[in-house]
């Protein structure tokens, strides 16, 4: 490749840092040349717009709306419910009374307007939230893209980000991931001039208070900061002005409601989570999204070793964040191509072998108002079908709720771990053995409850401890069997794969 | 990035002694590491595979060791199962602890000679070392250990061949050796490919890259010229299929594994080096690397190859760490100073030698098997029928050839059917009596956690005959 048309990173960067300040204060009315002299294309048409926006359009819609498939939303509604009550954000667990430490609420903010949401307009408003989430997401990705390359390139990886949307659930980790790329797209342009926004501090209070992903931004400021520091672009001054965004940002995150406490708790899920909640176990490659995350990453590196030139060292701890990322839990894939979009986008531009093509002003005008009317249009779709939708759920263990709700208060139900969220949601008079809410639970206690489950040794003594009189398990379960075989329980219900035992009166 | 030049001899180390005193240094670290406790529970399968072997019996149908087994065994790992099975009727169980300490020490010395040619000799050794050490979960008492030597073997030679384009004809009886020893042949012949790929795509003429393919067709031809035949060449994938639904080491490598860290440290610093010095690497290069990030992910077994394939690559990098970008015609660059291959041959041997009354010292007996049980296991009649744990079920064939496993650690020689039944019986799922009443079993070799012991006990009640090492042994009642 010639020099001509790759600068070395650092001026390219300055280049297109120039040229976008440039369109900011107005002063590309009409269609200027690149800088390699190279005369530009045209930019992109209305109609090449469309055609390109409406299939956009109609795949975001419809990877964005679909029925509750996350067994934790009804956990999430709960807390809401619960929280809008007492304004307690933190305190003795006021849902189980196996649990052992105090429970602690770090994702009010999402879980409150769901659960305002679904006393509106019912299960509906959650699948709407999901939609919103995964359409301003493609927005941004869109957006953070077109920054570094052309339409078509930027439209690629957008596509690349949206491949990894199916994995966003319905609960407060969808917010997550889109502030994840507010921060992605803040951090890229303080790695651009050199001036970090403060806005990434009022953004990490709101991201803290709705998810617990929220450690995901100053993390990605301090590979920027690294990455820059190898670029021996940033002076003194830049550099603390880095620091200092960086730790008011974790600081404000010790601010929420919550207190300071919220600041450890991400270890403290993670460590009682592993081993048994899958979204916490580490990442195989035979996960489809994973392969492509961490595929296009290694291709994006690949290209780097293969042209021999290195870019900016912000975007390569850019690019070894996302892969870090992808390789460690499964919650954390779609987060990694938040961080990869726009390095995809890049990557993609230089493989057409030219810079990007300079827009004017009212061009890049048209395209945001474009960008912006086809978000409003998917918003508006999303609210009208949201509902319907919504309909098509298979609520978990719903057809035992007719049972389980004639269950006398206080009744101890020995609930099978998957179901227990809707269980928390929708049978508040039962005493649940485990709920998903795992961080509340002593460990020896949890690893006692999955050594039952598997009916290995003392199953017998942690069932007598917990004073169960019902089950709700999967039906070849070892421990519903042991239950039926050995201790004389009788079924009362089977349902899909699941069984509700009682144990013999007296 | 260009490989450095490799026709003008590199010096030798000024002194023989510092040579000396690092490799010695090494490779006492490397032996130390090497000489254990058997603790691994496959050799004793390969044992009992070498001595049937060795006294002229043959695999089929009915199984010599389990009458359920569907699929006639394939002994692809018959040469140091015999090897094993001879040295361990002369030394006994420190046989085990020192074939396994040899071939730790054999990967070591084999990586050195991966890098020694281009690195200084200090250097060359911690990379060998580094390696030897993410490769080490993978090196335990069984062919799989000799298996990673000669990998290694395998990769030096074809990586030779990548750089100068000349065939190595000693990697065809490399590759029958190779076949008769363990399953990682198929790594070695795909990496011979990878070569051929890579130097088509790096544009070297087709007819010097076609005499490489000729000795990978040859390495094929041996491959299926051993006494298990051109079947050897499917066994990767029969093998394999249920390995990958049942055996651990067949699941897919993960962040967890510590030899994934390593290898992707190692990658890490391959592209970290190039980028830093803003080389360029070949298209050769870069699909070495992606193989070798392949075999990374794709199961736990392939991890530690994946490290070997990657540390040529490394060390080109390294090599190239404090030369110049642009190599001058009038001023060349400065070669490191090597390590003598005699200095390395001879201080291995010692090592060798050393290993073998290290091993009788620290390994008098076996760990993790019930050697309490095994008078008890022998005084069974003939051909009863035992529900072992898989994992025991080799120790129990070697101790108690009397008696037959329901389910053995060959995952191979069953179905599917018979390996979900068989975990369906372990971990006491609703059904669980099924496979035990099929069997006739009467006797139970299971982890004293596991949930079939508490079933047997409940509501068979069966009683428990013995317990060690973890296991526990219970029969019906008479």
């Amino acid at each position: 490749m010639s020099t001509a048309l790759n600068p070395p990173p650092d001026v390219a960067d300055e280049e297109r840092s120039n040229d976008e300040s440039h369109d900011e204060q107005g002063h590309g009315a009409t269609l200027t040349t690149t800088s390699t002299g190279l005369s530009s294309a045209e930019a992109p048409s209305r109609a090449k717009i469309w055609l390109v926006g409406i299939p956009v359009l109609i795949g975001v819609t419809t990877i964005a709306l679909r029925p509750i498939t996350d067994p934790d939303t009804w956990w999430n509604l709960r807390a809401g419910q619960w929280l809008r009550q007492t304004w307690q954000f933190a305190g003795p667990d006021p849902f189980s009374t196996f649990s052992a430490h105090d429970f602690i609420l770090t994702e009010w903010a999402g879980d409150v307007i769901a659960s305002i949401g679904y006393d509106l307009v019912g299960p509906g408003a959650v699948v709407f939230l999901r939609a919103l989430s995964v359409i301003v997401l493609t927005a941004l990705f869109l957006a953070s893209a077109r920054r570094e390359a052309d339409l078509v390139p930027a439209v690629m990886a957008t596509f690349f980000g949206l491949s990894t949307a199916p994995a966003i659930q319905e609960r407060p980790l969808a917010a997550g991931v889109v502030f994840t790329m507010v921060a992605v797209i803040l951090w890229r342009r303080a790695a651009a001039d050199l001036r970090p926004s403060w806005w990434l501090v009022p953004l990490s209070w709101v991201w803290a208070s709705t998810h617990g992903s929220w450690s995901i931004g100053p993390v990605i400021g301090v590979a920027t900061f690294l990455g820059l520091l190898g670029d021996r672009r940033m002076d003194r001054r830049a550099g603390v002005r880095f620091i200092g965004v960086v730790l008011a940002s974790i600081v404000v995150a010790g601010l929420t409601p919550v207190g300071p406490r919220l600041l450890a708790l991400p270890l403290t899920i993670r460590s009682a989570a592993s081993g048994l909640v899958a979204e916490w176990t580490f990442v195989d490659l035979t996960n489809p999204t994973a392969l492509v995350v961490v595929g296009v990453g290694v291709l994006l590196v690949l290209g780097w070793l293969r042209r021999g030139s290195a870019p900016s060292w912000w975007k390569v701890a850019h690019c070894a964040l996302a892969l870090a990322l992808a390789l460690s839990y499964n919650r954390m894939i779609t987060i990694a191509a938040c961080v990869l979009v726009p390095l995809v986008a890049e990557g993609l531009q230089t493989m057409r072998r030219r810079p990007v093509t300079k827009t004017s002003t009212s061009t890049h005008l048209r395209e945001r108002r474009h960008l912006v009317a086809g978000a409003g249009i998917a918003v508006v779709l999303a609210a009208a079908l949201c509902v319907p939708v919504s309909r098509l759920d298979r609520v978990p263990g719903a057809a035992f709720e007719p049972r389980l709700d004639a269950m006398p208060v206080g009744t101890v139900l020995f609930d099978w771990y998957d179901l227990s969220s809707r269980l928390v949601f929708a049978e508040p008079q039962l005493h649940l053995v485990i709920d998903t809410r795992i961080e509340v639970y002593d460990t020896a206690y949890v690893a006692a409850y999955v050594a039952a489950v598997r009916a290995q040794p003392g199953w017998e003594a942690f069932v007598d401890r917990t004073g169960a009189t019902r089950a709700l398990l999967p039906m070849d379960a070892p421990l519903a069997v042991a239950l039926q075989e050995q201790k004389g329980w009788q079924v009362l219900q089977r349902s899909g794969d699941d069984v509700l035992l009682a144990a013999p009166v007296g | 990035m260009s490989p450095p030049s490799v026709s003008s001899r590199a010096p030798r180390a000024r002194t023989a002694l510092p040579a000396v005193g690092l490799t010695g240094l090494a490779l006492a670290v490397v032996t130390q590491l090497g000489v254990r406790q058997v603790s691994d529970p496959s050799p004793w399968l390969h044992l009992r595979v070498g001595e049937l072997l060795a006294s002229g019996g043959r695999f089929g149908l009915p199984d010599p060791f389990s009458p359920s087994a569907a699929r006639v065994y394939a002994p692809t790992q018959w040469l140091p199962s015999v090897l094993g099975y001879e040295l361990f009727e002369r030394l006994g169980v420190p046989a085990l602890a020192w074939m396994r300490a040899l071939s730790i020490i054999g990967l070591f010395v084999t990586l050195v000679l991966v890098s020694r040619r281009r690195l200084p000799a200090w250097l060359a050794l911690t990379i060998a070392a580094v390696v030897t050490v993410i490769c080490l979960p993978t090196m335990t008492e069984r062919p799989q250990a000799l298996g990673m030597v000669l990998l290694a073997l395998t990769v030096r030679g074809w990586w030779g061949s990548l750089e100068d384009g000349l065939p190595r004809w000693w990697l065809v009886p490399l590759a029958w050796v190779f076949a008769a020893s363990h399953g990682l042949w198929s790594i070695g012949l795909a990496f011979g490919a990878v070569v051929c790929l890579g130097r088509l795509l790096d544009g070297a003429p087709v007819r010097r890259t076609a005499r490489l393919a000729v000795v990978l067709g040859a390495q094929l031809a041996v491959t299926a010229a051993t006494p298990l035949g051109p079947a050897l060449l499917v066994t990767p994938f029969t093998v394999g299929s249920n390995g990958r639904q049942f055996v651990e080491e067949w699941q897919p490598g993960t962040i967890g594994s510590s030899t994934v860290v390593g290898v992707l440290v190692l990658a890490v610093a391959t592209a970290g080096i190039t980028l830093v010095r803003g080389d360029r690497l070949s298209r050769s290069r870069l699909l070495v690397i992606v193989f070798s990030l392949v075999l990374t992910f794709a199961a736990i077994r392939t991890g530690a190859p994946a490290a070997i394939i990657l540390l040529p690559v490394l060390v080109e990098a390294l090599a190239h760490v404090g030369a110049p970008r642009v190599q001058s015609a009038v001023q060349p660059v400065a070669k490191p100073a090597i390590l003598p291959l005699g200095v390395l041959l001879t201080v291995a041997a010692l090592a060798a030698a050393a290993a073998l009354p290290l091993s009788f010292l620290r390994s008098e007996g076996p760990v993790g098997v019930p050697t309490a049980m095994t008078a008890q296991l022998d005084r069974l009649p003939a051909g009863t029928a035992v529900f072992s744990q898989t994992d025991v079920s080799g120790w129990l064939l070697w101790v108690a050839p009397n008696v037959a496993p329901v389910v053995d650690l060959r995952a191979e020689s069953y179905t599917p059917d018979q390996m979900h039944a068989y975990l369906q019986t372990y971990q006491a799922r609703a059904g669980w009596q099924g496979l035990i009443d099929s069997s006739g079993t009467r006797y139970a070799l299971v982890e004293d956690t596991s949930a079939l012991l508490g079933a047997l006990e409940s509501e068979r009640h069966w009683t428990v005959l013995g317990r060690d090492s973890g296991y526990t042994l219970i029969g019906a009642p008479a």
